[in-house]
């Protein structure tokens, strides 16, 4: 138990360390990160303009008013701002197999997975976070829920907002994971971006059956952001819920088995 | 010319080389298009009528944008040359007897090349299952030289930000913020007549319209031959004004170089 600990605080450190690092890098040109910081807000503000103009064409998207919606996007903002905020150094899996530098990761003595995943944070994507947190309150406040009804859902929320984080780390981690056997797979950030931005609106709007499956099992895209709001507007759905926790503890444990059997495969490229 | 036709060709097969990126980022654009095509289909399933666009009208022109951000953004040319300014190795470019502009340009032109051959005979299967539009061999014509201007006018708006790195030090923010204002200017989001009239009129002034609202709206009829000429002007100048600009942020870049690195 005592050694657990250690080990716990030890990661925790380091975690902390690598943020601190991030944000040491990101200070050596300050311009250009206060520029990456409105990079990002504008971002945000661009993907708002456009859900603005799809409403100002209907009254709902597949039965989602527009406040609805908008929860649905910032949540889906507030997973994607937090996994470049706290793992963007997957992103760059590909890039460092190709250039070699993963072997600095391999051979320290600690759980490869676990510094491939925090050793480099994007301190700009925390506009990103605050942006939808903004979003978040705005739509919440015009959506006419009473106080009490809202913070009962929000615990809800708060725990299938980390399940999502989960899911989308393991989605991400899978796919990042095949860069051990192609050499030049920075393809693989677009790709994943594509998959996951595919949940910042309602996945009502993927009317088909067999992609309804597919949304909520293979890709379960629909437990980012459209589970947590539906709870958080609509009140507890058990079912919803408990299988928005088993996911994420499915995938996770996939992703890990995955991540394991793929390093089996690394050959350093460097010297 | 021949050493620019020398570079072309690497670039070319620099490309060919890494054939699973060339699929994977066919995959992602697919499945964002499909997104697309999913959200307007919920929107058109209401019985509303967005702007002067029909459904199929609405889903043809994505399925062209997607087509032309392929193509246009086949290389990330403001952060090659940013990196190879901040690294120094601009030296091996300054030493020799090459025009560093064109080869950039060249480079860049082999890999929007490659992905022409990669994806061109994909996407017109998707236009013939969506019952696209009739082509006619002027309208074809036509969309090639827009294409043709989209990919001036695209490699040279990323020339400069590369370039920027004389000035900036590191343009990766500077760069994050073009490819969004690129991406909503151009009418890859959203139709550009869509925007309300005093929008799309400040818009139109501007050259992001020509890397992908304008080669649409040419290709789709939406333009006719009239207003071809005046358009055809506008993005001409619009090229002469970026090539000059990036001349002198050159020159003047290149003057102040300590040349680190290398």
């Amino acid at each position: 138990m005592k050694l657990t600990a250690v080990k716990l605080k030890k990661c925790v450190k380091i975690w902390r360390l690598s943020l601190y690092n991030s944000l040491m890098q990101r200070m050596a040109y300050r311009f250009n990160f206060l520029l990456m910081c409105v990079g990002v807000f504008l971002q945000m503000i661009l993907t708002l303009i456009f859900i603005n103009v799809i409403f100002g064409f209907i009254d709902n998207l597949s039965g989602w008013t527009r406040e609805q919606a908008l929860i649905v996007v910032a949540s889906y903002m507030i997973i994607e701002g937090l996994m470049w905020a706290t793992c963007a150094y997957l992103a760059g899996i590909s890039r460092n197999i190709r250039m070699g530098t993963m072997d600095l990761i391999l051979i320290k003595p600690m759980d490869a997975q676990y510094l491939v995943s925090i050793w480099r944070g994007d301190p700009e994507d925390w506009v990103r976070v605050a942006t939808a947190l903004l979003v978040f309150i705005y739509a919440i406040v015009n959506l006419d829920i009473p106080l009490a009804v809202v913070l009962k859902n929000l615990i809800y929320y708060i725990i299938l907002m980390f399940n999502a984080y989960v899911i989308v780390y393991s989605i991400t981690l899978i796919l990042k994971s095949f860069s051990f056997w192609f050499v030049e797979a920075t393809s693989l950030n677009l790709f994943n971006q594509a998959v996951t931005r595919m949940s910042q609106y309602p996945t009502d709007i993927f009317a088909h059956k067999i992609a309804k499956i597919i949304f909520s099992t293979v890709i379960p895209l629909a437990f980012i952001a459209t589970v947590p709001a539906k709870i958080l507007i609509g009140g507890m759905n058990l079912y919803l819920f408990f299988s928005s926790c088993a996911l994420a503890i499915i995938f996770f444990y996939s992703s890990r088995k995955f991540w394991l059997f793929a390093l089996k495969h690394y050959s350093s490229a460097s010297s | 010319m021949k050493k620019y036709w020398i570079i072309f060709k690497n670039s070319l097969q620099t490309s060919m080389a890494y054939r699973f990126n060339t699929f994977a980022f066919l995959i992602a654009e697919l499945f964002s298009l499909a997104v697309i095509i999913y959200l307007w289909l919920s929107i058109y399933r209401q019985g509303n009528q967005i702007g002067n666009y029909t459904l199929s009208s609405l889903i043809i022109y994505y399925i062209f944008t997607k087509f032309i951000s392929l193509l246009i953004n086949a290389q990330d040319t403001a952060r090659i040359i940013g990196d190879s300014i901040r690294q120094g190795d601009i030296i091996n470019y300054l030493v020799k007897p090459i025009n560093f502009q064109f080869e950039s340009f060249f480079s860049n032109f082999g890999a929007v090349t490659y992905n022409f051959l990669a994806y061109s005979f994909i996407f017109l299967i998707i236009l013939l299952f969506f019952h696209g539009i009739s082509i006619n061999i002027l309208s074809a014509v036509l969309f090639i030289l827009f294409i043709l201007m989209a990919i001036v006018i695209n490699f040279l708006i990323n020339y400069i930000i590369g370039i920027s790195t004389f000035y900036l030090g590191f343009i990766m923010g500077i760069n994050f913020i073009m490819f969004n204002i690129t991406l909503f200017l151009s009418g890859s989001l959203i139709p550009l007549d869509m925007l309300p009239s005093l929008v799309y009129k400040i818009v139109g002034f501007l050259p992001f319209k020509y890397l992908a609202f304008v080669p649409i709206s040419v290709v789709t009829g939406k333009i006719g031959l009239d207003g071809l000429m005046p358009l055809l002007a506008h993005g001409l100048f619009w090229i002469l004004a970026l090539y000059l600009v990036a001349l002198i942020l050159y020159k003047k870049g290149l003057k102040n170089y300590e040349a680190y690195g290398g």
